[in-house]
């Protein structure tokens, strides 16, 4: 009962405590709840969200949190320690869980993000489908009115609003993927970032930055690589960034294609809207 | 005056008889047996966010799987709904426009958790009823 009345007055005071583990999640979160939900941002934008591990402080900044909110799909593989140290009034929502995986297949596992991700995982990055952002929405949206069901009606207009930008943004993307000719639709990365968004917006993906289990670059696998290149006529290869693109300068060196502006791969902006877009711009720019 | 010595022997045992018959009843209870229940065969459920966009606005969309059915008000798109987990789901779907809409189209996409969107269109003026069926793969 004590429980009870305290989140209620909680609520009542200054609306929900949130975290987020991720700068899209963040920007969403903030976009469904407004003025509502009040979000504590463990992971920045800028922040690397392949490499960063909670300390003791941001445990603490997230002691408030009702809802901690992640990315998922085994992007955090600290989100166990994390659930074993939660208090009664705390859950961890991966918002990604029951977004529709794509596999990095076997083939490409050395071109996964990370050694993480490098042995049969399923790719993280499921925001590169505009489609999988709605998905997202939609379930924040839902666990946001489970947690303070008096706002429901506040998420529900302000997901409806959001769902509305992001078809605005998907037609957008399609109309810009239409100006590319169909047979130069043809993504080339350092890693495999980009499967979500080559399989909604008709791209065939290549990667060509492989890993070795440590998650360093073979020579063996440099070559491997320049050969395909070569032979596959590659114009144009993107780098990523906060990725170090000199490996992939002397890729495209080696094989006379040229090096486009850089992707934003790991979602680490403030912004999901202007990530798609510069992506998209870039890519345009790059194979049009 | 005395009691006779077969109501002197009785009444010591008046108490232990009150404790002894609630107790006899406790102790000679039947075994229990389960209720048998009719087993019915159901799937486990699968969860999914149902939205209508309709090119003009609809003033009421009802969506039918199996024996549930959801009502969508002129001014709702999307609403959660539940069905048995298998490789297909079909939807009875009527959508009502208002007098003198001209002819028009809604679309109906269906994305349940872990599965790939599905979508259909429909199409026509006044009232429109039609039976929908979505399929995915199995999974490997």
């Amino acid at each position: 009962m004590k429980l009870f009345l305290s989140l209620f007055l909680t609520l009542a005071a200054h609306g929900l405590d949130v975290a987020s583990l991720h700068p899209l999640i963040t920007d969403a979160v903030k976009q469904v709840g407004g003025e509502r939900v009040s979000v504590v941002e463990v992971v920045k934008p800028g922040m690397s969200v392949h490499k960063f591990q909670p300390k003791a402080s941001d445990i603490l900044k997230m002691a408030k949190a009702r809802l901690i909110f992640a990315s998922g799909k085994s992007l955090e593989p600290y989100l166990q320690d994390l659930t074993d140290g939660l208090q009664a009034h705390q859950a961890i929502i991966e918002v990604g869980r029951t977004i529709p995986s794509q596999k990095v297949s076997k083939k490409d596992q050395i071109y996964a993000c990370c050694p993480h991700h490098a042995v049969g995982g399923i790719d993280p990055h499921w925001w590169h489908d505009v489609g999988n952002m709605e998905r997202a929405i939609r379930i924040i949206e839902k666990e946001l009115t489970k947690a303070d069901p008096a706002g429901k009606a506040i998420f529900a207009a302000n997901s409806k609003a959001a769902l509305k930008r992001l078809r605005q943004l998907d037609r957008w993307v399609k109309g810009q993927v239409a100006t590319i000719p169909r047979g130069k639709r043809h993504l080339v990365t350092a890693h495999a970032a980009f499967g979500y968004f080559c399989k909604a917006y008709g791209f065939k993906a290549t990667f060509v930055q492989g890993l070795s289990a440590d998650g360093e670059v073979s020579a063996t696998q440099l070559a491997t690589s320049i050969k395909e290149l070569r032979a596959e006529g590659i114009p144009m290869v993107f780098p990523e960034k906060t990725a170090n693109p000199k490996i992939l300068t002397q890729i495209a060196k080696q094989t006379g294609a040229k090096v486009g502006k850089p992707l934003i791969a790991d979602g680490s902006v403030k912004s999901y809207q202007a990530m798609m877009q510069s992506n998209i711009a870039n890519i345009v720019a790059g194979l049009k | 005056m005395t009691r006779s010595p077969l109501v002197a022997t009785l009444i010591p045992l008046v108490p232990l008889a009150a404790l002894g018959w609630p107790l006899a009843r406790v102790i000679n209870q039947k075994a229990y047996q389960a209720i048998e229940v009719e087993k019915t065969a159901t799937a486990p459920l699968i969860t999914a966010d149902l939205f209508v966009r309709s090119a003009h606005p609809f003033s009421e969309v009802k969506v039918k799987i199996g024996e549930t059915t959801w009502t969508y008000a002129s001014d709702e798109e999307v609403k959660e709904i539940h069905f048995p987990r298998d490789q297909k789901a079909t939807l009875l779907v009527s959508i009502v426009w208002p007098e003198h809409t001209p002819e028009t189209a809604a679309i109906l996409t269906l994305r349940p958790h872990g599965e790939l969107d599905r979508s259909h269109t429909l199409w026509g003026f006044g009232e429109v009823t039609e039976e929908v069926t979505f399929t995915w793969a199995k999974q490997p």
